[in-house]
């Protein structure tokens, strides 16, 4: 089964992925933070990570920096969450290896489609 | 002098001889003196006193006088030096005397000018100024023949003298007042400078006001430099000051250098205090214990200065303020929409499926439930905003109630716990017997939350959280401890300013609008109590609140 990690540390965020993915044929693992992201990323191999910027213990931009100075994990493409809006930080934000990114509050459509893109 | 006035001396004087020669001062007086002494003495028609002109071979009469009126010549007129009989007695040692002219030997063979061959007789003596210079000759003269005895030829001789004398005289009083007039000029012209000096110059010999110039005496707020002169320096300058300008000046005093002073306090006589430089020059003349110094008001410029550079400083932390500010609000902007945007991505996000796919009315009703919650997040958020914009403009008003803060504590705390899983550990130490006081509960209780919520989310590896609350010298006194990440220095002076909000790699995290302490402050003051923090860097912080109790209910 094709597996996407969520790093994201809201409950309510978390809540909503899970249920906007329920019927798609995706295992959906949901981490409260990026340190717990990444034992879960190690273990369980995802096709896809998603990532909040600004989580507790490791944020999504620390967890790019490890993911991408590991040669078993660099190929996994990143997608940033974030409710960034300022172009700069956005832009320095996806310089640390994600593929793209999605601006909350986003369309669970919009969501749903990305994956679809990336994992057809 | 012409002919006439020295006729009209000689006239005057005649019967007093030799008398006639004391208590002549100029040499004009001298020389028509001689003149008319000179004929009386010998049976003659004329006399006269000539100067030669060295360089340019000329004989000129200086004076002249005569009995006889075919027998005239003017002062002023010049002959060729060689065309005179004078022309021998300069070059004499001894009087050049000629009885007659026709038969003596000496101007056979001169070609004399037309005058000198008018004349029958001449007894001519050089006057010599020092060891060998002549300046002239003094003659007798006459158109006939005379004799001339030694007595007479003497005679000449002493007046020679006594003419080169008075000559010498002249030329040195002539050349001292000259001088004199020189140094007076000159003088004048130093003293002026002195007198108009728009700085103090002073002249003190023992401490003593020797001389002071005018702007002196107005800096010392006198009205003439007498009122200053005579008094004692100490009176205007501290012994000590005195001491260190006396003491830099004299090591010096064989450079004969100028030596300066900055910042050297001066009192005026009307006791104003001035700042003044002070330029200081040793004196020989005044001796070991004399100073002339030159002394500059510099207490306006210093003023200035200092204002200057006060007003510079101001702007500057103005500048660092402002700058400081607007870095923190669009900072405090940014986080207050990712906030906005967070609690807004529930809302979009459940109401997009509701209204598009199919849920049961369980599933429904928990969305719902969820979109209501962040609809108050940001409601509560928006609330925030308007309530720190109220207080800071201080439109916010109190409603007092007499109130046991214990039992708001108790109440934020046990909600807290039965709300949310924690991995916390809550400890109240609470006062028993805290006094009720008057205070506006929902603000207080908001406060509570606040650093409650603060002190969980601030140590996010758990730990013991301690509240406690006490009372003295009349003011309740409430601490919220936490074992988390703790607080340095630099951010405990900014952490309850708006728009800041501790920013680092370890908070990043954190959420909230970051005006949880900014509105507990204006709470706090508003009801003239304090709000501080004690913390170590990754160890603990402890939120102190302050509150003076109140017994009555006046809304503010």
């Amino acid at each position: 089964m094709r597996r996407i990690i969520f790093c994201e540390d809201d409950p309510v965020i978390q809540k909503l992925i899970r249920t906007a993915l329920r019927n798609n044929a995706y295992d959906v693992v949901v981490a409260d933070n990026g340190a717990d992201g990444l034992i879960l990323i190690r273990t369980k191999a995802p096709m896809l990570i998603f990532t909040d910027i600004s989580m507790p213990v490791m944020d999504g931009i620390q967890l790019c920096d490890i993911l991408k100075k590991d040669n078993t994990l660099k190929h996994i493409p990143i997608i940033l969450l974030t409710a960034a809006s300022q172009r700069e930080e956005l832009l320095e934000a996806l310089s640390h290896g994600a593929v793209t990114h999605l601006i909350k509050p986003f369309s669970t459509q919009e969501l749903r489609d990305i994956i679809n893109h990336l994992l057809p | 002098m012409n002919s006439e006035e020295f006729t009209h001396i000689s006239s005057h004087n005649t019967g007093h001889d030799y008398a006639e020669l004391r208590g002549f001062r100029t040499l004009e007086e001298t020389l028509s003196a001689i003149v008319t002494i000179s004929s009386k003495h010998f049976a003659m028609n004329a006399s006269y006193v000539s100067q030669i002109l060295h360089d340019k071979d000329l004989l000129q009469i200086v004076a002249f006088h005569s009995d006889n009126p075919a027998l005239v010549i003017n002062t002023g007129s010049t002959y060729q030096l060689k065309s005179t009989y004078c022309n021998a007695v300069a070059v004499a040692t001894n009087p050049v005397v000629i009885e007659d002219t026709h038969t003596d030997p000496t101007f056979q063979h001169v070609a004399v000018h037309d005058f000198y061959s008018t004349l029958g007789s001449f007894v001519g003596v050089p006057i010599v100024l020092g060891s060998n210079f002549v300046y002239g000759t003094l003659c007798i003269i006459d158109t006939q023949p005379q004799k001339i005895t030694a007595d007479q030829t003497a005679l000449l001789v002493l007046m020679g003298r006594l003419l080169a004398t008075q000559i010498v005289y002249d030329k040195v009083s002539a050349a001292q007042t000259q001088a004199a007039h020189e140094l007076r000029k000159s003088e004048e012209r130093y003293r002026e400078f002195i007198e108009r000096s728009p700085d103090m110059i002073i002249i003190l010999v023992d401490r003593i006001v020797r001389y002071i110039n005018l702007a002196g005496a107005h800096m010392l707020d006198f009205a003439t430099p007498n009122d200053v002169i005579g008094r004692a320096m100490t009176e205007f300058m501290d012994v000590d000051e005195l001491l260190r300008i006396e003491t830099i000046i004299a090591p010096n005093t064989i450079y004969s250098e100028a030596i300066y002073a900055a910042g050297v306090s001066l009192k005026t006589y009307t006791g104003r205090q001035l700042v003044v430089e002070v330029n200081g020059f040793p004196s020989d003349l005044l001796g070991p214990n004399g100073f002339k110094l030159v002394v500059r008001d510099t207490t306006q410029r210093i003023k200035i200065e200092t204002e200057l550079v006060q007003t510079h400083h101001e702007q500057e932390l103005a500048n660092q303020d402002l700058s400081r500010l607007n870095t923190a609000k669009s900072h405090f902007v940014s986080i207050v929409s990712h906030e906005f945007r967070t609690a807004l991505t529930g809302i979009q996000g459940f109401s997009e499926m509701m209204r598009t796919e199919n849920f049961t009315i369980a599933e429904m009703r928990d969305f719902a439930k969820d979109i209501n919650e962040d609809a108050k997040r940001l409601n509560r958020m928006i609330t925030e905003l308007l309530d720190l914009d109220r207080m800071e403009s201080g439109t916010m008003t109190l409603h007092r109630q007499i109130t046991d803060i214990n039992e708001l504590i108790t109440n934020v705390v046990s909600h807290e716990i039965r709300m949310n899983q924690h991995s916390h550990q809550f400890q109240m130490l609470l006062a028993q017997d805290l006094p009720h006081t008057s205070v506006d509960r929902d603000k207080i209780i908001q406060v509570i939350k606040n650093l409650l919520s603060n002190a969980i989310k601030y140590s996010p590896n758990g730990g013991m959280i301690t509240i406690k609350s006490d009372a003295h010298d009349g003011i309740i006194l409430l601490s919220f401890s936490d074992q988390g990440i703790g607080l340095t220095p630099e951010a405990i002076t900014h952490i309850f300013e708006r728009y800041q909000r501790v920013d680092s790699e370890s908070t990043r995290y954190i959420t909230g609008t970051g005006l949880g302490l900014p509105i507990s402050r204006q709470i706090v003051e508003l009801h003239r109590g304090h709000i501080w923090v004690e913390s170590v860097p990754e160890q603990f912080s402890t939120f102190y609140v302050s509150l003076p109790i109140v017994t009555d209910t006046v809304n503010e």
